[in-house]
């Protein structure tokens, strides 16, 4: 490259910095999309982690029976200690209250309690305010409950006991326990209490579960990673535990070690948010091929004078990589910052929305440099093309370039017979014709434009999917309020009970039981959370003439028939704990402690609440030996708004109540609808900015597209007014093309638009559901992605066009 | 076909030989509307210090003729013996000057030394001055072309051509975008320059310009049907 070139360089910048301006802006943009995306992955999985970790979750917890007193669980800590491997062990309880409100709404209250001397080694947490234990009576809050309840320290909460009286808990502090979900996901609130303050609940201080960390080898400190040592480990405590007078194992709990029971969601959550920065660095990597094949589209008659006075293709290869190299540059290094920042908040907004304090935002080295290259090789690669294809231009071509290529006879032949069309505007055609004068820019404006809009309306189509989630519960579910008892009762009582609540117009009992895979070797061990939630699975029991459940869409076999009985139909997402499993295997599930045998008929598709596994009620009472129980009473309501669920539900919980049936929960579907929506919120609000950043860099591409085509027929401007074309009507010629250009692009966007939308919900919903999201097309993306850009090139075309019929006859003949 | 070049050295020590023989050379242009062939079997021969006027209407051949002698275009067939052309043996001018938009008047004039690196770099600038005030338009060396008038850009396009010192100049109707009072200042230099020893090959269709020049070589439809030394 000699001095001069550089300065040509320079100066021709100097004469487009509008465009290089928006290059620039539209590469950064990308940039800082995707590498704030890849950022906040790569800082929050690691967090998330270490977060995790640092709360020394319990590797294994045994449930036994019956409950123990802290000051008597000496054998049962005695034998957990003694066992090879075992790091630390302690004695835990995990309870559910309800929390009465005003208006006389309950909401769940989980406690998670401990004996006062408990020096809560395992599963511990970060007191932020007060101090442990509690008093009596007090109890220390969660953080994430504290702002769902909308309580704080010092104020009361009125609670059902455990013996169905009302009962007081003194909000007594704050702690923030990194291995819970927030309570708004789960809609209830967690609290931490000592088991001095069970009696004030109507409850013995009693506990019931022995949590404990397992080491990979006896002696060791670190909890093992692998979860068959832990597994073998629980099992072999189980057995010495068993040999203790009166004590039965209920359940071995043995959850992922080191896996946060959110780690699933945040792992979707950030892949689906990669993927789309992925995508909007693609549709960069399409708008720079279409703008630097523009630019150099203008430089043509130039090169061609390069070549006449003696420069080599390869030094006008140069010349114009250099071009493309500084625009790289500088769009990566104003891409660099806010990308970290972007990513550092992204990483710690989904922190917030999981409960998590994002405190180390350091990312390895490698990701700087992933990013760099990116930002540079990507722009020279994407233009490599344009640039070899106008570096190898012939002087003679270059020189008598006119700004048309040659049109095939097809083409001339269907023009002719437009222009012959009486009605036909001659400016109209004139329009339709430009559009495809040149077939290399055409493609890529249409093929920029559409791409961004199959990315918009297809982050919108997934976002409507995941929002048509809650709507499969309510089609499966038909249900107003369902009220859960603490122990199963007589069916018929059940029914005769809860029949006489007013504006309950149906009623049916129901039985649903915990349980888990039972795998070879692992009696009773399930995979279970402390939270009772993430990881655990409930058997249901389908009535015989039920009226308020729809089967689910089968996806392998058949639904139940009547006269099953060890007939067992799984939802998809069983695959994450028996991946190979199919139509025909046989599994065994224990029951209250039984372990029980089915086979499996169907596999269906259930993405939110599951409520398979599913039995016939016939098969349940048979494999559990009971008849005429129910631990579930579902309700339909005479109105189905929230106020008359919650009526029902809290008449049917006193009634219930009133004839000695404890009653765990009684909770409106909206509850459970809540929950869903709250999982996939934050993934939803994200899809929406990432849409509208793609937007943005879509309507750069289309103005500087625009702005080329009428900078370059500036002379055929000139012609055209010199024959008697006014101002409004070459304004008129140029927005026209802008809008034919946009909507042949909406019309190429369609089919990409669907398979993305199909391809992204089956990644996503496989990822987290096992199955796809829901394909829905969403109506409001296409009329607002056709109305913006049809708009948006309107626009775009306006000023250039505006400039283009201010200039003289004589100024645009002699531009060059 | 054939093209085979002379070196510089060659090309000046032939001064009664021919600089540039061109023997049946045959261009076809394929197009959609089918073939066209522009030149049919011309043969010529150019002697070195000639200024020769190629003359023609539109459509005999005359440009595609000059493009084929500046290596701006390929035969379909034929021979062509001439110096190399493109900067360092043929400098080009062109009817619509073709000057850099974005580099000035001596931007212009000194990019082929640049390029060919026949003149020594501490020497280009002053080369480059010495040039423009051949032509002059020594004051005008700092300007844009968008800054100077139509004949002033053709003056710079001329010293472009020569910054160089190639012994062959070809010229595509250097006076086809000048008035007339223009045109002929611009066919005087060309005269001097003819005068200096320099092989010119002028394209024109303008009869004026037929009297600067010694020798006449008439095309008709890719043919010549006359070539006549002017007395």
């Amino acid at each position: 490259m000699t001095k001069l070139l550089f300065v040509k360089l320079f100066r021709d910048v100097q004469t487009i910095w509008g465009r290089i301006v928006m290059m620039i802006v539209a590469i950064s943009l990308s940039l800082i999309v995707f590498s704030a995306m890849l950022y906040a992955r790569v800082i929050f999985m690691s967090e998330m982690t270490s977060d995790y970790s640092s709360t020394n979750p319990a590797s294994a917890r045994i449930t036994i029976n019956p409950e123990v007193a802290p000051d008597h669980a000496e054998a049962i800590l005695t034998a957990a200690k003694a066992e090879s491997g075992i790091i630390d062990a302690t004695m835990r309880s995990v309870l559910t209250v309800q929390i009465q409100g005003k208006d006389g709404e309950q909401t769940p209250l989980q406690l998670f309690t401990a004996a006062p001397g408990d020096p809560m080694r395992i599963a511990n947490f970060k007191l932020e305010q007060g101090s442990w234990p509690p008093s009596k009576g007090g109890v220390l809050l969660e953080r994430s409950a504290l702002e769902y309840l909308n309580l704080k320290v010092g104020d009361s909460v009125t609670v059902t006991g455990f013996d169905g009286k009302l009962a007081q808990l003194n909000v007594t502090g704050v702690v923030h326990d990194q291995s819970l979900a927030p309570a708004y996901t789960g809609l209830q609130g967690y609290g931490y209490i000592s088991t001095d303050s069970l009696p004030y609940l109507g409850k013995q201080p009693v506990l019931n579960q022995l949590i404990f960390t397992v080491a990979d080898q006896a002696g060791q400190t670190e909890p093992s990673h692998d979860r068959d040592v832990i597994v073998r480990t629980a099992l072999s405590l189980a057995g010495k535990l068993k040999g203790i007078p009166g004590i039965k194992i209920e359940e071995i709990a043995v959850p992922l070690p080191y896996q946060h029971p959110h780690q699933p969601i945040a792992n979707m959550l950030l892949t689906a948010l990669l993927a789309f920065g992925g995508l909007s660095l693609l549709l960069s990597a399409i708008l720079i091929a279409a703008m630097f094949n523009g630019l150099l589209t203008q430089q043509i008659p130039q090169i061609g004078i390069l070549k006449a006075i003696g420069a080599g293709s390869n030094r006008i290869l140069q010349l114009y990589s250099i071009m493309v190299l500084l625009v790289a540059a500088a769009a990566t290094a104003l891409a660099i910052l806010p990308g970290i920042v972007l990513g550092r908040a992204l990483a710690q907004l989904v922190g917030g929305a999981l409960n998590m304090d994002v405190t180390n935002f350091s990312v390895p080295l490698w990701t700087y440099a992933f990013v760099i290259t990116l930002g540079i090789a990507l722009p020279l690669l994407m233009s490599l093309a344009p640039l070899m294809q106008a570096s190898r231009r012939t002087v003679r071509e270059a020189l008598d370039e006119r700004g048309v290529e040659s049109q095939s006879a097809t083409a001339n032949r269907f023009y002719a017979w437009l222009g012959r069309l009486r009605s036909m505007d001659r400016g109209f055609l004139m329009a339709f014709r430009n559009v495809f004068r040149r077939r290399a820019r055409f493609l890529l404006s249409v093929g920029l434009l559409a791409t961004a809009g199959a990315i918009f309306i297809s982050g919108l189509n997934t976002m409507a999917g995941l929002q048509a989630i809650p709507k499969t519960l309510t089609d499966e579910q038909l249900w107003d309020v369902e009220v859960r008892l603490r122990a199963p009762a007589s069916a018929s009582e059940l029914t005769n009970i809860v029949g006489q609540v007013p504006d309950a117009i149906r009623v049916e009992t129901w039985n649903t039981a915990s349980t888990g895979i039972q795998y070879p070797g692992e009696m009773n061990v399930t995979r279970t959370y402390p939270d009772q939630g993430h990881g655990s699975m409930s058997v249901t029991a389908i009535p015989l003439a039920t009226s308020m459940f729809n089967s689910p869409p089968i996806l392998d076999g058949r639904w139940l028939h009547a006269d099953d009985v060890d007939a067992i139909v799984l939802p998809q997402s069983i695959r994450k704990t028996l991946p190979d499993v199919k139509v025909g295997d046989h599994i065994q599930l224990p029951i209250e402690g039984q372990l029980t045998n089915w086979l499996v008929v169907g596999i269906v598709k259930e993405l939110a609440a599951a409520a398979c596994p599913c039995v016939t009620q016939t098969g349940f009472d048979q494999a559990t030996h009971h008849s005429d129980q129910a631990n579930l009473v579902r309700i339909v309501t005479d109105r189905h708004d929230l106020q008359t669920r919650i009526a029902v539900g809290q008449a049917a919980t006193q009634m219930l109540t009133d004839a000695q049936i404890s009653v765990q929960v009684a909770r409106p579907i909206d509850t459970l609808v809540g929950s869903i929506e709250g999982h996939s919120a934050l993934l939803v609000v994200l899809i929406l900015l990432i849409a509208l950043a793609i937007g943005i860099v879509g309507m750069i591409g289309l103005g500087s597209t625009m702005s080329t085509n009428v900078i370059e027929r500036t002379r055929e401007f000139g012609v055209m007014s010199a024959i008697g074309a006014s101002a409004s009507t070459v304004r008129r010629l140029v927005v026209l093309e802008g809008v034919f250009i946009a909507t042949i692009s909406c019309v190429v966007a369609a089919i990409p638009a669907l398979v993305l939308t199909v391809a992204i919900g089956a990644g996503l919903g496989n990822l987290f559901f096992y199955a796809p999201v829901p394909f829905q097309v969403s109506v409001p993306a296409i009329v607002i992605w056709v109305v913006v850009i049809v708009l948006g090139a309107t626009l775009a075309t306006l000023a250039p066009a505006y400039q283009a019929s201010r200039l003289t006859v004589r100024e645009a003949l002699s531009y060059i | 076909m054939n093209v085979s070049h002379l070196t510089q050295k060659e090309t000046k020590s032939q001064h009664n030989e021919t600089i540039i023989d061109l023997h049946q050379v045959t261009k076809t242009y394929e197009g959609p509307a089918g073939a066209f062939t522009a030149l049919k079997g011309i043969d010529l021969q150019v002697r070195p210090g000639e200024f020769i006027a190629v003359i023609g209407r539109s459509g005999s051949g005359k440009t595609t003729l000059l493009n084929l002698l500046a290596g701006i275009d390929r035969l379909t067939s034929g021979d062509i013996t001439m110096a190399e052309w493109r900067g360092r043996n043929v400098g080009l001018v062109f009817q619509f000057f073709q000057l850099l938009p974005t580099l000035t008047v001596a931007e212009n004039v000194q990019l082929p030394m640049d390029f060919a690196k026949n003149i020594p770099t501490a020497k280009r600038q002053s080369r480059t001055l010495e040039l423009l005030d051949r032509v002059g338009i020594s004051d005008q060396a700092d300007k844009l072309p968008a800054m100077l008038s139509g004949g002033q850009q053709q003056r710079a396009a001329i010293a472009r051509a020569l910054a160089n010192d190639p012994p062959i100049l070809l010229a595509d109707e250097p006076t086809g975008n000048l008035d007339s009072m223009t045109s002929t200042s611009v066919l005087k230099l060309f005269a001097e320059l003819s005068a200096d020893g320099r092989t010119i090959i002028m394209v024109t269709h303008e009869h004026d310009a037929q009297s600067f020049t010694a020798r006449q070589v008439t095309l008709v439809d890719g043919l010549v049907t006359s070539d006549a030394q002017r007395s």
